[in-house]
């Protein structure tokens, strides 16, 4: 029961991307197409499982001063491994997914999580954090992805669904429309947990 | 004290754990990679240039290349790998190029640029934009709005790898600046114009007994300020080494090599031929000479004997072409030359570079 919790949390209360307002730069030059948006979330949720997972087997080993350091070195080993083996494997993966793995490195969810959670919790937890938090930066890129296809080129997931006389607005594809895009995506989920009491 | 060493230690072997994974995993994957990557370019030469019959790796100037051939042994594609430096890092990609010097194709092959901006150099309608260009023509397309770097790094990067692609392997595609034998050129005086920073540069060369010995510049457009400059120097320096090609008056790159360029641009044309000696197999004394030829690559060496004024044996001792080809020419060539007594017979079919590549190192190895 408490894994389940530890899994919708991030993907409701502490959603990263509009509650704990991390990994923001991702999801600003990401989301310009909602399967950027996609990709982008499932490689980071993949990564963030994995290294929840080393992070919180060796939670007892790194000492606490040089914690972030080790960290880094372990998240950025992991994602050159991920990268490399996509790559060699799965190229089809790889060449859709490619572009954001080396972006992941500097993901701070990544960090975040190791830091505030897989430290200090055991191996289980972790990876259902690990997951809640995938899956919610997921959804949110998705949806701000859409959003911004939509209005910038009247598509979802590539598929038209804007009338012919659909005027695009072209700043939605620009970073200054992924600011305005989020802006207004987390003032609308301020808004909806304050209605409905979610805190 | 101890503390720190402690933590250093625990910090060194976590980094030194990370970096055998990394090698570890890095020589798993990158002949797998790279064995990938050959193959989808192959397979894009076949679809880009169906006439190919024939397809071989060149390697030339540091580069390889694909090439292909049609059944007539003309070179009618090439695919080599270029890179530029893009935003991010380094931006490979494939050109595909016909036998006329036309880009057929651009593919990106790996970038490390912004995704949703310098990413976009992936996209078809960006890449398109290159497609049927030659190397002379403008290179300065639609750039990517929000990837300035990128798309300039794209523009230079694809049109000078091309240039060096062609010069590497394009044959008589394009030519470099040919070479010029000054002691060839009859008396007289040439006139020939060149481009500096504007074009419309004249010079009035004289040469009197196979040397240049004066050259008058008489029009320029530059900046007088550093044409006068080249002006003053370059003739001089031309005359006093006779070669075409000088250091530039510095401070006036473009001006120097403008009036290098006119002076050349006079004197190409008026240079004789070399002479092609007729080769008199009947007056050659009796030995055994030795000769090179390049068939599709250099490298080709022969040992011919002559006996009585006739060509009696032909030893091919050498070669770096394709062993498949290279056997059926070294089967057929020499004994067609030996029956025919001539260094020019028909080439083994299929075969054709390595064949001639034989005649030349045979008839080379007979005009010492």
């Amino acid at each position: 029961m408490s894994l389940m919790k530890e899994v919708t949390k991030g993907i409701f209360k502490e959603n990263p991307t509009f509650r704990l307002v991390l990994g923001t730069c991702p999801t600003l030059a990401v989301t310009t197409l909602a399967v950027n948006g996609l990709g982008m979330g499932l490689s980071t949720a993949a990564v963030l499982i994995a290294s929840n997972f080393v992070i919180s087997l060796l939670r007892k080993f790194i000492p606490d001063k040089i914690r972030i350091p080790a960290y880094i070195v372990i998240i950025a080993t992991f994602v050159t491994v991920v990268d490399m083996l996509l790559n060699a494997f799965t190229p089809e993966l790889h060449s859709a997914l490619g572009i954001f793995i080396p972006l992941i490195v500097v993901n701070c969810i990544i960090l975040g999580r190791a830091e505030a959670f897989a430290s200090k919790n055991p191996i289980a937890a972790s990876v259902a954090d690990g997951l809640g938090m995938g899956l919610g930066f997921t959804l949110s890129l998705t949806i701000m992805g859409s959003i911004r296809e939509i209005l910038s080129a009247g598509t979802i997931f590539g598929v038209t669904i804007m009338g012919a006389g659909y005027e695009p607005f072209q700043i939605f594809g620009s970073p200054a429309g992924g600011f305005l895009v989020y802006g207004l995506m987390m003032a609308l989920v301020n808004m909806l947990f304050k209605k409905f009491r979610l805190e | 004290m101890k503390e720190v060493i402690r933590l250093a230690v625990i910090l060194m072997v976590i980094c030194a754990i990370s970096a055998g994974v990394l090698a570890y995993t890095n020589d798993v994957t990158s002949q797998i990679i790279e064995e990938r990557i050959q193959k989808e370019k192959i397979e894009l030469l076949q679809r880009l240039f169906p006439i190919a019959e024939k397809l071989e790796d060149l390697e030339a100037d540091g580069r390889t290349a694909t090439v292909g051939y049609d059944d007539q042994g003309n070179l009618v594609g090439i695919l080599a790998e270029g890179k530029t430096s893009g935003y991010g890092g380094e931006i490979r990609f494939n050109l595909a190029i016909d036998g006329e010097g036309k880009l057929v194709s651009l593919t990106i092959i790996s970038h490390s640029e912004t995704a949703g901006l310098g990413s976009k150099i992936e996209d078809e309608s960006y890449r398109q934009q290159f497609v049927g260009k030659t190397v002379d023509d403008d290179f300065d397309v639609d750039n990517i709005s929000g990837a300035t770097v990128t798309s300039v790094a794209m523009e230079n990067g694809v049109q000078a790898e091309m240039e060096a692609i062609l010069l590497a392997f394009g044959g008589d595609i394009i030519q470099g600046p040919a070479e010029i034998d000054i002691t060839t050129i009859p008396d007289g005086v040439y006139t020939g114009e060149g481009k500096g920073l504007m074009p419309g540069i004249k010079v009035e060369v004289t040469v009197e007994g196979g040397k240049i010995t004066n050259i008058e510049v008489l029009a320029g457009e530059d900046t007088p300020e550093y044409f006068n400059q080249a002006k003053a120097q370059i003739p001089k320096r031309i005359v006093e080494q006779q070669e075409l090609e000088v250091d530039a008056a510095s401070g006036a790159t473009f001006s120097s090599k403008g009036i290098m360029e006119a002076v050349r641009n006079a004197l190409q044309g008026a240079a004789g031929a070399p002479v092609e000696r007729e080769l008199d197999i009947s007056a050659i004394p009796d030995g055994v000479y030795t000769g090179e030829g390049k068939g599709l690559k250099p490298g080709i060496k022969v040992e011919v004997t002559v006996e009585g004024g006739k060509i009696t044996n032909i030893e091919v001792l050498a070669g770096e072409d394709t062993p498949e080809y290279f056997n059926q020419a070294k089967a057929q060539v020499p004994k067609r030359i030996i029956e025919e007594q001539s260094v020019q017979v028909d080439a083994a079919s299929g075969a054709t570079f390595s064949s001639k590549g034989i005649m030349d190192a045979v008839k080379n190895a007979l005009q010492q």
